[in-house]
Order: C-alpha cells, then structure tokens, then sequence
C-alpha cells in the first residue's frame, strides 16, 4: 500500500512524462478499460491454458523420465548427458526451429514451453531419486519391495523432494518461455498484451501486465508451491514445523 | 525343545563363505570361508574388530549382496537373493520418512499383499510387544533414536522373519537406552523365539544377549572362537558374576587373536609390508585398546561391587 503511495507521489512530482513512467492511477484505469473491452481476459485466458498445458505435460513427461533416468545407470549415460546439455539451453531459442516445425501456432509455444519446462523437471527427479539413502533401497528390498511397488511406495515418496523442487523451475521456466514467446512472435496472450502496449506507446498497459504477472507468479508459489514444499518439508522432518 | 535337538537341520548353514570385492586397486578379501551353523531360535552374537567384515556376512544372509564363494543354506535352501524370511536390521533405523510408525511398521505386510485389516492388526500387536502403541501416528523425525530403534525391530518382526538379522543396531544409542533396548530385545525374543544373529562391537552387549558369542578375527573376517554364554533369561546387566568372566575371556580372545598375516602373505606374496604392519597396528591399536578399555572399565566397576 505505501509502496503505491510513494509511486503516485514519484508521478504527481513530473520528474518524468507520463509516457515514460505511468502512476498508478493511470495503470488502474488501463486495468480497467481493458478488462471493459474483453482483450485482458482473453489474453489472461489464453497465456494461462498455455501454461498449464505445456507444464502439464513437462510435469508428466519430466517425472517419468527423471525416475527412469535415475534408476538405470544406461539411461543416465545417453539421455541423462543430454538432458544436461539441453538444460544450459535457452528454451526461447529453440522458437525459431518451432515455427519453422509447426507453424505460427499453439503447438509451436507448447513446444517452446516443454522444452524449457521438460528438463527441469525431468533433471530435479533424477537429482531426487539419485538422492534417495540406498539404505532406504536396501530395507524396502529386503521387506519385499520390487518392481512397480518399489516405484510406488519407496522411490516416488523418497524422491519427493526433489521432484517439488524440479516442479517450482519447472514452473518458472515455463513462465518464461512464455513470455519470451509471446513477446516476440506469438499472437494473443499477456505477453502479446504487453507488446501491443510498447507498440502504442501505452505505458500503462505495459505496466499493468507487468503487476498482473507478478500477482500470477506471487499466487502460484504461495498458494502452490509453497504449501506442497513446506507439506513435504515438515512430513520428512527436514525443517522444523511452523506451527 | 525340539528344534534345539541335535540333529534337527540348522536354520542357517554357512558353508566355506568367502567375500571378495574387487577395485580399482586390487582385490580386497572381506571374509574368508566362514563356516558357521545356527540353530532354529538360537541367539549368536558376532563380535569382531571394525572392518572385520561381520556386517558383510549379515548382508549376504540377507541375499542383499552375493557372496564369492561357498554356500549359504537358509532352512537347508540355498540362499540366492532377499526374502522376508531373513530381515536385516541396520545401524540406522532405515525407517521411511514419508509414513508414521504404523505404516512404516505395515510396510513389509503391504508389499506381501496382506489386507489392510490384517496388518493393522498385526502391527498392532508388535508395536505393543516394543511398547509403542501410543506413537503409532508419530512420523519419524519426532521419534527419539531409541524409539526409531524399536519400530525397525517392530517392523522386522511383523513378518514373522525366520531370522533376524540385527547390524550393530544399538550402537548409535546411549547406554541407558542400550540398557532399555537389550531387556525389550530379550523379551521379544523370549516372546517369539525368532533366530538371531547379531553383529557388535561391544563385548558386553553380546555377552548379555547371545546364547554363543562367534569371535571374528579382522581382515580378511574368519572366525577365531565361538564361546557358548550358558547363563538364565532374562539377563540384566551386572546382575551376574559369570557375565563379567566370560567379558574377559572374549576380551582376551580378541586380543590375543593373531591377524592371520602368515597365511595372508602366502595369498599375496607381493602385498606391502609397510601395509601389514598398519593392519597390525590397527589390530591392537584402534580395534581393540579402545574397545576393551571400555569392557574392562565396566568389568571393574562390576568387580568392584562385587569385592564390596
């Protein structure tokens, strides 16, 4: 609250023009106007079923391979090398090839957003399953555990850790192939939004979307992530409880 | 009682078991053709210097390791893999963090595929036996090191084991607890007659427990002496002159057993003699003043009461 006070006071002194740096005021009402004419939800609505499809599926693909990767010391050599090598990689940089495979279309930002998200996650599982006590493997082996209840009941639980963590890059990741998308090339979504508002020069729009990613990012760790985190954390005993 | 007979088949039979790793520099003899036979429901006890490979032999009891040479008989069947017949306990509890005692304790039930309610009950009844019924909705981290202790014995025993396979699992423990843990162990013993071998350290802790103390000489592990403990159960500590003699004797035994290195030049003519001369020292040095320092302070402290 006192931080948009002292921006509204930063504005009202005119140290810089309006279209450089809007206040808050001016921002409100772009919130407004745009949410009257329809283009914010649907950009809101667009970018977010983006989003939880490409990470869906990353989520999905990236845990089974990191299990499996992180079991099989065959695996690990061939896919798990390249996984590595694919992590230092950008993800927006693979946009050029998906428009090229796919054409100006969801699947191509899909693409862009599993790739970046894909090997997040699929790299933290594996870090997380490597991690695993092999005492832990040792006991679960002894007491009869193999094979898919092995995978139930003893490496997907231990593992957890881990795979939360690969989760919240994942889910950052994705965000950012996101954007880098739909700022450069692909139509509708927020990121489109905040293009349009640098093209027309409407600073207000640029920095409502701008606050609005913040919101979305602040709600999804706090009322996701953080909470499946500190589940997790208190339950192995790894932090303290809160409470 | 019958399976204490004279010529019921053993539960366990070791048969020239030999353990060998090989690495990058060389190949390293862990335990060398130990033979060793256990009768159904007998308690052993190993003790050995640290490295003697003792805890190697529980593992390959366990199936969880293969052994090099020889065989391993289980209930006169070679031993070829794990099986729940033969639960190892470790020197760490082991105990899953992402499930409280009464499901740590359901694990083995629910992999064999038993019903939700026969578990329950089945584990209700072993975590009366180690009196922990009232933290059965505790996860792990909240459980003290005597506790988690407990419920990995209370977990081996849900599954009625043929042979309890026990590692060093009090050595973390303080004295005290240690004390607790021995009489419970006793009494479940008592209770359920299960065999148990049992690998220690720590000379009084197998006097109190074993029926027959199995000492390991070091590097590569082979057996120096098995020394019957003849004494009545429940045993407490100090509560018996004999248990303070028979920590001598094995107290002695274990020092004055030879490292063997005659035989093992003979096997590796070209090993080091620098090295051999650290292998003795660690012999008498780090395996054993220590160790015994602390028996005989014990032993001491007990023939001292007794003088009084």
């Amino acid at each position: 609250m006192l931080l948009i006070v002292v921006w509204q006071a930063a504005c009202s002194l005119n140290i810089w023009p309006e279209y450089l740096f809007p206040g808050p005021i001016a921002v409100l009402n772009s919130l407004i106007g745009s949410l009257r004419n329809g283009t914010l939800l649907v950009s809101l609505y667009t970018s977010l079923r983006r989003i939880v499809i490409g990470f869906g599926i990353s989520l999905a693909g990236g845990v089974i391979t990191g299990l499996l990767v992180g079991r099989s010391a065959l695996l690990h050599d061939t896919i798990g090398s390249i996984m590595l090598g694919l992590q230092t990689l950008p993800s927006i940089c693979w946009l050029p090839l998906a428009l090229l495979w796919f054409g100006l279309s969801e699947r191509a930002i899909l693409f862009v957003i599993i790739m970046g998200a894909f090997v997040a996650v699929a790299v933290s599982t594996e870090a997380g399953v490597r991690q695993i006590p092999p005492l832990y493997l040792q006991a679960a082996r002894n007491m009869g555990a193999r094979g898919y209840r092995l995978y139930r009941d003893v490496i997907i639980p231990a593992a957890l850790p881990g795979m939360i963590t690969g989760m919240k890059l994942g889910w950052s990741f994705a965000w950012r192939s996101l954007m880098a998308g739909e700022l450069l090339y692909v139509n509708l979504g927020l990121g489109h939004l905040l293009m349009m508002g640098r093209e027309l020069s409407d600073m207000a729009q640029v920095v409502m979307v701008m606050l609005l990613l913040i919101i979305i990012g602040l709600i999804s760790d706090k009322l996701i992530f953080a909470r499946l985190e500190s589940f997790v954390y208190e339950r192995w005993g790894l932090k303290k409880s809160v409470r | 009682m019958a399976n204490f007979g004279l010529y019921g088949v053993p539960k366990l039979l070791l048969k020239g078991v030999s353990k060998t790793y090989a690495s990058a520099r060389g190949r390293t003899d862990a335990l060398h053709q130990i033979d060793l036979s256990v009768k159904s429901g007998e308690f052993i006890c190993i003790v050995g210097p640290s490295g003697c490979g003792k805890s190697t032999l529980l593992k390959l009891i366990a199936g969880l390791d293969a052994h090099s040479d020889g065989e391993i008989l289980a209930d006169g069947r070679q031993v070829s893999g794990p099986g729940t017949d033969r639960l190892l306990m470790f020197q760490e509890p082991a105990l899953f963090p992402w499930l409280n005692v009464l499901h740590n304790v359901e694990f083995g039930l629910k992999m064999a595929g038993v019903s939700e309610k026969e578990r329950r009950a089945k584990a209700h009844g072993v975590l009366e036996l180690v009196n922990l019924v009232k933290f059965r909705n505790a996860y792990v981290h909240e459980l003290s090191g005597g506790m988690k202790q407990k419920v990995a014995l209370a977990r081996a025993l849900v599954m009625e084991p043929q042979v309890l396979l026990m590692d060093e699992p009090f050595a973390a423990l303080d004295a005290q607890t240690r004390a607790t843990l021995h009489e419970e162990l006793q009494q479940a013993w008592l209770a359920t007659k299960k065999t148990i071998v049992f690998v220690t350290h720590n000379i009084e802790e197998a006097v109190r427990l074993a029926d027959r103390v199995v000492v390991f000489s070091s590097r590569p592990g082979r057996i120096c002496r098995e020394i019957p403990v003849n004494m009545a159960r429940p045993r407490e500590s100090y509560s018996y002159a004999g248990i303070a003699a028979l920590i001598e004797e094995i107290a002695a035994e274990l020092k004055s057993a030879p490292p063997d290195h005659a035989k093992l030049d003979l096997a590796n003519p070209d090993r080091d003699r620098a090295e051999q001369d650290t292998a003795r020292e660690e012999w008498c040095g780090e395996g054993y003043s220590q160790k015994g320092s602390v028996s005989y302070a014990s032993h001491s402290g007990v023939a001292g009461r007794l003088q009084s």
